[in-house]
């Protein structure tokens, strides 16, 4: 997205573009995560025990399991905006929406790339209170579904 | 005239022997650092090592290798942070705040690698440095691409352009 700004003497001014990407984030074990925004289609809060019958994130994404009975959890429902591809996850809370700066997201080190075990890691947030890993469910979604 | 005092043709003659002898050492030299790692001597090329990093945050990233250790921030890019003692079979440090951190590229890859201590960096003549001898143990066969002596020990000069691929094919 982007528009053209003309000056006081109608010089045209370089294109001003959407300077931040708009994310989801959450915590799993106290690192925050992070999805696009475009790939959450909804978040409701789980009934008590309501939490069991869904996945958890964490399973999913390939982190650390979580002792999930004295967490609060959310649902999660991700949904690829190019598709009509959908699943429903559970996440602790809390689940925030969060404005990321372009210039503090950072494709992965050669190395993190090569040797993650991490599903669907693409990129990562470096801002000043901390690290943010941005994730990607494109790919992984569709395994999912597929499986 | 002291008979032991000496004449000009004398002067002259050294000063021109001496000059012979700086164009005689004028040949090749590496740039090796140097670093330390549990006591031991190590270095990779100067070449392959863009910086030399101290007092670094490191962030921590779940999901990777013990020995991949996290990442940095230099200056607005993000470069993962790996130890080397694993892959060199040598007990992991225990304080790392007096660690530094070499920023490093080989094999179209960029990391740091922590060290224990950076020794110097110096220049020495390639001539000084020799083939790894055949008692080098098995694991450092493939990742030792030379034998130093710098101050009396043992400088084992690693391949870095290696230890990247390696490591991205999951050694270490």
């Amino acid at each position: 997205m982007s528009q053209k700004i003309l000056g006081d003497h109608g010089h045209t001014l370089s294109p001003v573009f959407n300077s931040t990407l708009e994310v989801v984030t959450f915590y799993v074990g106290g690192q925050r995560c992070a999805l696009d925004a475009r790939q959450v289609h909804a978040l409701r809060t789980l009934p008590g025990e309501g939490s069991r019958k869904y996945t958890a994130i964490e399973s999913l994404l390939g982190l650390p399991e979580q002792n999930n009975a004295c967490l609060q959890r959310q649902l999660l429902t991700i949904r690829l905006p190019e598709s009509d591809v959908e699943c429903s996850v559970s996440v602790s809370v809390p689940v925030q929406l969060h404005e990321l700066e372009f210039d503090v997201i950072h494709p992965l080190p050669d190395l993190v790339a090569a040797r993650t075990q991490l599903r669907g890691l693409c990129a990562l947030g470096m801002e000043s209170d901390g690290l943010t890993l941005i994730f990607d469910l494109r790919n992984l979604l569709c395994e999912v579904v597929r499986s | 005239m002291n008979q032991q005092e000496i004449t000009l043709d004398q002067v002259l003659s050294q000063q021109r022997e001496a000059k012979r002898e700086i164009v005689n050492v004028d040949e090749p030299t590496a740039k090796l650092v140097i670093f330390e790692l549990q006591g031991e001597w190590f270095a990779f090329q100067g070449e392959k090592i863009r910086e030399i990093l101290s007092q670094v945050d490191v962030f921590f990233v779940p999901g990777c290798p013990t020995s991949l250790q996290g990442v940095i921030n230099v200056r607005g890019d993000i470069e993962s942070v790996i130890s080397l003692h694993e892959l060199l079979q040598l007990p992991e440090s225990v304080d790392i705040s007096s660690s530094s951190y070499l920023l490093g590229s080989g094999a179209g890859m960029s990391s740091t690698i922590r060290v224990d201590k950076v020794v110097d960096v110096v220049d020495v003549l390639l001539s000084n440095i020799h083939q790894p001898p055949t008692t080098v143990p098995q694991h450092l066969r493939e990742i030792v691409s030379g034998i130093v002596q710098f101050n009396e020990k043992t400088v084992t000069v690693l391949d870095l352009d290696r230890i990247f691929a390696d490591y991205s094919h999951g050694l270490g």
